[in-house]
């Protein structure tokens, strides 16, 4: 009986504490969740060669704080870099134009959302949109779970006060 | 009609609005320019930026690739980029009210040649762009190679060859572009501290876990890294660490059917999350058994056993400084010769050598707030503690014969001291100024109490340099720079009866030009002149003791040395194309280095007391080494990577060169050479490489010696023979699969043939009078090899 207790108290502390890792959907299912619920949505794009992308997943990623702040106040895409899917959005479909003539292909989707006066595409880059698909942020460096945090944390109050 | 506003144009609006923000703080547009932006195929690119550095404004183009930018008359400077294109730079001066259409095709940008490399400049540079000629080995190419140590992986370079010159003792030289070992500055992370006893042996030492890339930049490497660099610098660039990684690796080798080479090899890295902090701590162990290829006693290659173990470690405070520290111990155990199993001294031959090295270094570097300007300070050490052996009994049994013997071990501790500081100012017309200082001291004691041996030498110079960067125009690049080296010698050599002394003070001024143009965007010129010399001093290969004949070989300085200077010229032609997926790289290098009064070790035969053999380094005639170095790289997609590098030279002595000199009373004549020995006139490498998914690779590497002049010792006098030896081509295979089982774990094997047609020299000298010196070629005959390496991420 007491055993009973004890696994049902750690299976609720398991929600309490928090979810232990980020939520993360595709982009193809993005146009689906925010047209259930319009929310602030979070991308996070990355490619097998950016060793700093693999650091944050380790890091920030798995932190709680930061867990916890992604989970309740966006959605959370993950997307690859250098993806060929072909991807329908907002009535249009995007795909990597580049597949067949670089070696350094990259979709479409990260290369507008990337765009810059001067600077080249450089991974890894987040970017975070209000619910009408503004950009808010971008980041195109490695965040510490700490830097990630403080962001998130920011960006959410500037989104409430809206 | 709706006008259904997608997310693309959301962003197009909201990255118009900004610019048009932007625009309307300007002065007034009165001028406009408008076009489309294609690529070389004509279609349409959009999302160029297009931007006036003048006016701080800009615009994008959109999906059709057409642009409008509005700007105020007068002249401009705009680039125009896109992520994949070179960028454009483009000068367009507009009258007022004017609206100029401008139409621009911009070209994809070239692959995979966008390597960071330090050498050239002594700054961090895109390989490609560099004003010198920078070959690098990568990692992979080190590893498609199965180079247990940074020796093996050195063959693949255009104009390198390594060679093992000493079969008792496995003892390894460089040799840059024709030049022996003496003339190319080995340095680690830009820091030269492989002082001379460290260099006769260091490249075996290496294990190539730690590395992450070697530079090598042939000839005009004097002006900034000091006075040997005259045939040029091999730098060894060791791995910074990012993500937390661990990896244990062992290899094993059966050479010939003979002999086993073991090796064990472990690295981990930790850095903290926010990469402020990280260390690296790796290790190897290596135990190879002797290898006696023609079965007469007498060992081909050295027994070896190495424990290696460093760590690296780096502190960043704040965005704008780094601190860096890195410590190495090395331990090593070698010895050749025969019957290994007893005591040196009771043998025919022994080389025996146990080193104890220490490296440790620090450095730190802080930047101004806009990353303009840039400190360095630092300091490096390295210690050898090493204890030797070299005699035996070389084939007599006689009382004399034990005792000198048993007086033939030694003692020597070499301690290299290398300081300094380096200042870079990056300016707003890309123009860059480095400039810097520098203090090494060196301090070499060998002693061999049997032979009453002794090199007691201290080495203090004072160097600085400075070097500016020039971007002429768009197309013209020019380097300038000098380095001025104040080298202090103090030393007493002596061995037998002959004694001699160096004191000298030598200041010289080392200049250096290159200038580098770009034909087009695909074609690269370069060309430059660089002075070098060396210091009349003792060198990694005059610490080395032979065993000639039976008897034993030492080398001194003779009296009077002087400095030798040389001048060296350099021309290429780069060409760098990538098409689709193909990429495209093709190098035509010329070279010619004039050598004034180079060092010359000439044998004066038995001439010390109890018949041990003279060799005496004077300067020799002056001498040229010219040719041309190739190099042609092709990928044809990712799958796929070929690679071949020849290098065709000549070397010639202005008048014939003496190498030995007959003793008076006997029958033997001098001899003379007019070319350099041990220079093929043609050698080369290539690489094949297939890689058709992250689970599976196979290479096939291989290298070219041409033919050769190889001296061989024939009596006990040290008289020599010249023989001509023919060619080899040796080639390595080697495959390796991958098995992920997760994010945290994966597991390599690996398996193959080194030298799979066993081109390997036959015609050794034999038994205890044999020429210990008298190795040339391939390095190892017929080798097969089977590895595994697991680990978290590699």
């Amino acid at each position: 009986m007491q055993g009973f207790f004890v696994l049902v108290f750690l299976i609720f502390s398991q929600y309490v504490q928090g979810q232990s890792q980020v939520e993360w959907i595709q982009f193809q299912d993005l146009q689906s969740e925010i047209d259930e619920t319009p929310q602030a949505v979070f991308i996070f794009f990355h490619a097998d060669w950016c060793v700093y992308c693999k650091k944050m997943e380790l890091a920030a990623f798995k932190k709680a704080p930061v867990i916890n702040l992604l989970n309740q106040n966006f959605i959370n895409v993950k997307m690859h870099a250098e993806s060929t899917d072909e991807i329908l959005f907002d009535g249009q479909v995007f795909k990597n134009r580049e597949v067949n003539n670089r070696r350094q292909s990259y979709h479409e989707i990260p290369l507008i959302l990337a765009e810059r006066h001067q600077d080249n595409m450089t991974l890894p880059l987040s970017v975070i949109l209000d619910k009408n698909f503004k950009i808010i942020r971008r980041y195109f460096r490695y965040l510490s779970p700490q830097e990630m945090e403080k962001e998130l944390k920011e960006v959410i109050s500037v989104l409430n006060d809206k | 009609m709706i006008h259904k506003i997608n997310f693309r144009h959301k962003i197009y609006m909201l990255l118009s609005f900004m610019m048009l923000g932007v625009t309307m703080q300007a002065q007034s547009q009165t001028a406009e320019m408008k076009g489309q932006v294609v690529n070389e195929k004509g279609d349409p690119i959009p999302f160029v930026n297009i931007y006036s550095a003048d006016e701080k404004v800009g615009t994008s183009s959109g999906i059709d690739g057409y642009y409008e930018l509005k700007l105020s008359a007068g002249e401009h400077r705009l680039t125009i980029s896109s992520q994949g294109f070179r960028s454009h730079k483009l000068n367009v001066t507009l009258k007022e009210q004017e609206i100029l259409t401008k139409n621009m095709t911009l070209i994809e940008d070239v692959l995979g040649l966008d390597e960071i490399v330090v050498t050239a400049t002594r700054n961090r540079v895109q390989r490609r762009k560099t004003p010198v000629v920078v070959s690098t080995v990568s990692p992979r190419l080190l590893t498609a190679t199965q180079s247990i140590s940074m020796a093996e992986g050195l063959n693949y370079s255009p104009g390198l060859r390594v060679e093992t010159n000493c079969q008792n003792c496995g003892f390894t030289q460089v040799r840059l572009n024709g030049l022996d070992g003496g003339y190319t500055q080995i340095l680690m992370n830009s820091r030269p501290v492989f002082s001379s006893l460290l260099g006769v042996y260091g490249l075996e030492q290496i294990p190539t876990t730690i590395i992450d890339r070697v530079e090598v930049v042939r000839s005009g490497g004097s002006a900034l890294f000091g006075s040997n660099a005259i045939a040029g610098t091999v730098n060894v660039i060791t791995k910074d660490p990012v993500l937390n990684t661990w990896e244990i690796g062992s290899n094993l080798s059966y050479i010939d059917g003979k002999s086993f080479d073991r090796v064990l090899n472990f690295n981990t890295s930790n850095v903290a999350d926010d990469l402020k902090s990280g260390v690296t701590f790796f290790g190897s162990y290596r135990d190879r058994q002797a290898y006696d290829a023609d079965g007469d006693g007498f060992t081909e290659m050295v027994k070896l056993k190495n424990n290696t173990l460093g760590s690296k470690a780096f502190l960043k405070p704040n965005d704008y400084s780094r601190l860096s520290l890195n410590l190495n111990v090395i331990h090593e155990f070698r010895r050749g010769g025969d019957r290994l199993e007893l005591a040196p001294q009771f043998t025919d031959i022994t080389e025996q050598l146990e080193h104890d090295t220490f490296i440790g270094g620090l450095d730190y570097e802080i930047n101004s707030k806009d990353f303009t300007q840039q400190v360095t300070l630092y300091t490096s050490v390295s210690h050898t503690d090493r204890g030797s052996f070299y005699g035996g009994l070389g084939g007599g049994r006689t009382a004399q014969d034990s005792i000198l013997a048993a007086n033939a071990f030694g003692n020597t501790k070499d301690l290299a001291w290398n300081n300094g500081v380096q200042y870079t100012k990056h300016f707003e017309n890309e123009d860059i100024l480095t400039a810097g200082a520098e203090f090494n001291h060196s301090a070499t004691e060998d002693e061999i109490k049997g032979y009453n041996r002794l090199i007691d030498q201290t080495v203090n110079s004072f160097g600085s340099y400075v070097q500016y960067e020039w971007k002429a125009t768009d197309k013209l690049t020019a380097l300038v720079g000098t380095r001025f080296d104040r080298i202090d010698v103090e030393g007493e050599y002596r061995v037998g009866n002959v004694e001699r002394d160096v004191d000298i003070t030598q200041n010289a001024i080392s200049p250096r030009l290159t200038l580098s143009y770009d034909v087009n965007e695909a074609i690269k010129l370069r060309g430059g002149y660089a002075r070098g010399f060396r210091a009349p001093q003792a060198f990694n290969e005059d610490l080395h003791v032979s065993s000639v004949g039976g008897e034993p070989q030492f080398v001194i300085l003779s009296e009077n040395l002087e400095t030798e200077y040389s001048d060296a010229y350099t021309a290429s032609f780069n060409f760098s194309k990538t098409k689709q997926k193909q990429q495209f790289d093709l190098l035509v290098e010329g070279f010619y280095t004039q050598l004034n009064d180079p060092f010359t070790m000439v044998s004066k035969g038995a001439s010390l007391p109890n018949g041990s053999i003279l060799e005496e380094v004077e300067n020799g005639e002056g001498a040229a080494v010219y040719g041309a170095n190739v190099e042609f790289k092709y990928s044809p997609s990712t799958k796929y990577s070929f690679q071949i590098g020849g290098t065709f030279q000549k070397s010639k002595y202005e008048e014939a060169q003496l190498l030995y000199e007959a003793q008076t009373g006997t029958t033997e004549r001098d001899i003379y050479v007019d070319e350099f020995v041990r220079n093929p006139d043609i050698y080369g490498f290539f690489t094949a490489s297939w890689m058709p998914s992250d689970l599976f690779n196979l290479d096939i590497t291989g290298t070219y010696t041409g033919e050769m002049t190889v001296p061989r010792v024939i009596n006990s006098n040290g008289f020599l023979n010249l023989n001509k030896v023919n060619s080899f081509m040796d080639v390595n295979l080697k495959i390796e699969s991958h098995m992920h089982f997760n994010d945290s774990f994966m597991i390599t094997f690996s398996g193959g043939v080194k030298n799979i047609f066993n081109s390997y020299q036959d015609d050794f000298d034999q038994g205890p009078e044999r020429d210990a010196d008298y190795i040339y070629g391939p390095a190892m005959p017929r080798t097969y090899f089977i590895g595994i390496k697991f680990g978290k991420l590699h």
